[in-house]
């Protein structure tokens, strides 16, 4: 018996392969997401993030969730200097939802990974929970660090424009747009790492927000 | 045994299945097949006040734009069902969890859709039951709505996503990705309906940029004439009227109206995708790094106003004080105009401002007094009065090269002794 089902499924077997090739090409190679997520401040962001550090990325890999439902990349980076928060290790992994694996794509809609050797100042929402998007505000908690042609480390938003100053709040109602930073960030439109804030400076500022010597 | 097939189709598809990315502008690279879709709709809670404003939600594309969602009341569908698993359809919910992830405090909702080779075939929405949820027009999370989320823009932003449209965050748009404290776009804007109406056709806005730039000479001399060239594009989906494209010089690489205007181009209305190419014949006085570039009226029913303008081309003029063509830095008399750049002794100074063009001692101006050729150096070893003294030597000891002097000095003598 067991050898009759054995050969029913070798005879059977290019009509089951076929059919698997059929339903994979009419049903489902990708999923993605889009979201609404919430313009915030800087103090907000500081505050209700539990952990905010100065990082740089030293690898990434995407993986299937253990129930295999949801792709997540999963990102590592050293930790350079803690602004914010405590970490027992030198590295931090971080989890962004989305991600290739086998083939298959989950994409998130605005998710900005980082990249491999990307240095930056991350505001980690949370430590002890996996979620969409580990930075708090998606990329309004992702500056980067940059290095002009003096050597100089500069601020960038994640959309690498100069951050200037760190000043008031716009006056909301006279925005239509939001520029992906947190609010009170003054930015210089064009991408030019010769201006803006040093990174000394930016966590000094983040530092006197926190209170901190 | 789901998990096994899973896992069946999973193994298939790395064979035979590309991983495809969204790309930008603000429309996906999936569409549903036909102009529409359906959802179901059984948002529990607040005496239907959830479902209502979904369905306002859904109305608000369906009477904007070619694209019709169509609803089924009553019927809840998981927005987080893997249609792998069950017949494919589209839900909305509130959840604590995006299917399993969480929120985090700043994310509002999230549209998950699915798609097969060739298009979309299922859509989810999940809104983030940890935030303070109303329904309202006004101001965005401000006033007596501070900390309180507006369901119905938040489901006009998702389901544009659900029917194709990516994230615009360059022009104003209700599919911004941010929804920041204060913003009171609650309706599909000119911009989101052109999208649409990229996707599934239908009327739409005219939308004039100004591409690609340039001028014909990035380093012309002060004074010089050059072109200035722009492309004006309608790249919305509706002709526009005759406008005016203007030119302006800038002091950075942002071009806007408030900068100095060079001059004007007419442009003729332009159908949709269509373009115009204009030139503008100029010079720029003084010196040093500028940029230029054009920015073009909006027309009647512009989708977008805020992208009127073109980038700006760096510019450096190069300064020539005497407008002979020549810059000062090579010029070899940069301060009398001498375009031939004649330098006959070769010596690096023109002859226009070389006292001495054959560089043989005697300033030209001696040498055009006294019948000498000022253009050539051999003139000055020759005894023109034959005097015994070089033509040189009679500048250099102030006498006349053309007059023998002792000569006329013993007449004199010779003359007062007759007396």
């Amino acid at each position: 018996m067991t050898n009759d089902l054995f050969y029913q499924s070798q005879s059977a077997l290019p009509n089951f392969i076929r059919s698997i090739l059929f339903l994979c090409l009419l049903l489902l190679v990708d999923t993605a997401e889009s979201t609404s997520v919430l313009g915030v401040s800087l103090d907000e962001m500081l505050n209700n993030s539990e952990f905010v550090f100065e990082g740089r990325v030293i690898n990434i890999e995407s993986r299937m969730t253990q129930n295999g439902s949801r792709i997540h990349t999963y990102v590592v980076f050293d930790i350079l200097e803690i602004i914010k928060g405590e970490y027992p290790n030198d590295q931090i992994e971080l989890s962004f939802a989305g991600g290739t694996v086998n083939g298959m794509t989950l994409s998130v809609s605005e998710m900005h990974m980082p990249e491999v050797d990307e240095k930056g100042i991350y505001f980690v929402e949370a430590l002890s929970r996996t979620q969409v998007h580990p930075l708090y505000g998606w990329s309004q908690g992702h500056q980067l660090i940059i290095k002009d042609t003096a050597g100089v480390e500069r601020v960038t938003t994640q959309q690498m424009q100069p951050v200037m100053a760190v000043g008031p709040a716009i006056k909301s109602s006279q925005k239509q747009l939001s520029s992906g930073a947190a609010v009170e960030l003054v930015l210089k439109e064009d991408s030019d790492s010769q201006e803006g804030m040093s990174k000394s400076q930016f966590t000094r500022k983040l530092r006197g927000m926190l209170g901190q010597p | 045994m789901l998990k096994h097939r899973y896992f069946t189709l999973l193994l298939v598809s790395y064979f035979i299945l590309f991983a495809t990315q969204g790309y930008g502008f603000n429309v996906q690279d999936k569409i549903w097949p036909q102009p529409s879709t359906t959802f179901h709709v059984d948002i529990p809670g607040e005496s239907g006040l959830w479902d209502t404003a979904f369905e306002a939600a859904m109305g608000k594309w369906n009477s904007n734009t070619s694209f019709t969602f169509f609803i089924v009341r009553g019927s809840l569908i998981d927005p987080c069902q893997d249609p792998n698993d069950v017949p494919a359809a589209n839900g909305v919910k509130f959840n604590s969890t995006i299917c399993g992830d969480a929120f985090g405090s700043t994310t509002l909702a999230v549209e998950r859709s699915w798609s097969n080779s060739t298009n979309l075939v299922q859509s989810g929405i999940v809104f983030n039951n940890n935030k303070a949820w109303d329904v309202y027009d006004s101001a965005f999370n401000s006033g007596i709505f501070s900390g309180v989320i507006d369901f119905r823009r938040v489901a006009v932003h998702e389901l544009g996503h659900s029917l194709g449209l990516n994230h615009e965050n360059t022009i104003t748009s209700i599919m911004n990705a941010i929804n920041f404290t204060g913003n009171t776009i609650i309706n599909p804007q000119a911009d989101d309906i052109n999208g649409v109406a990229t996707l599934y056709g239908g009327s739409g806005f005219p939308d004039l940029v100004v591409i690609s730039p340039n001028v014909s000479n990035a380093t012309p001399l002060s004074g010089q004439s050059f072109a200035i060239n722009a492309t004006v594009k309608n790249q919305g989906v509706a002709s526009s009227n005759g406008t005016t494209l203007r030119y302006y010089r800038s002091t950075n690489n942002f071009i806007s109206v408030a900068d100095t205007e060079m001059g004007t181009d007419s442009v003729s209305g332009l159908s949709a995708t269509g373009t115009s190419t204009q030139s503008l014949t100029t010079s720029l006085p003084g010196v040093g790094t500028l940029w230029i570039g054009a920015c073009v009226d909006a027309v009647s029913g512009e989708s977008s106003a805020s992208n009127q303008c073109s980038s700006g081309v760096q510019v450096t003029v190069i300064a020539d004080s005497d407008n002979d063509g020549i810059a000062d830095s090579s010029d070899n008399c940069p301060s009398i105009s001498n375009a031939n750049q004649l330098d006959t002794d070769s010596d690096g100074t023109g002859n226009a401002c070389d006292s001495d063009d054959d560089n043989d001692g005697m300033p030209d101006s001696f040498e055009n007094t006294f019948g000498l050729n000022p253009l050539d150096a051999a003139d000055a070893a020759l005894d023109s009065d034959s005097d015994g003294l070089s033509n040189l030597e009679e500048y250099q000891t102030g006498r006349n090269p053309k007059v023998n002097e002792n000569a006329v000095i013993t007449i004199i003598n010779v003359i007062l002794i007759e007396e």
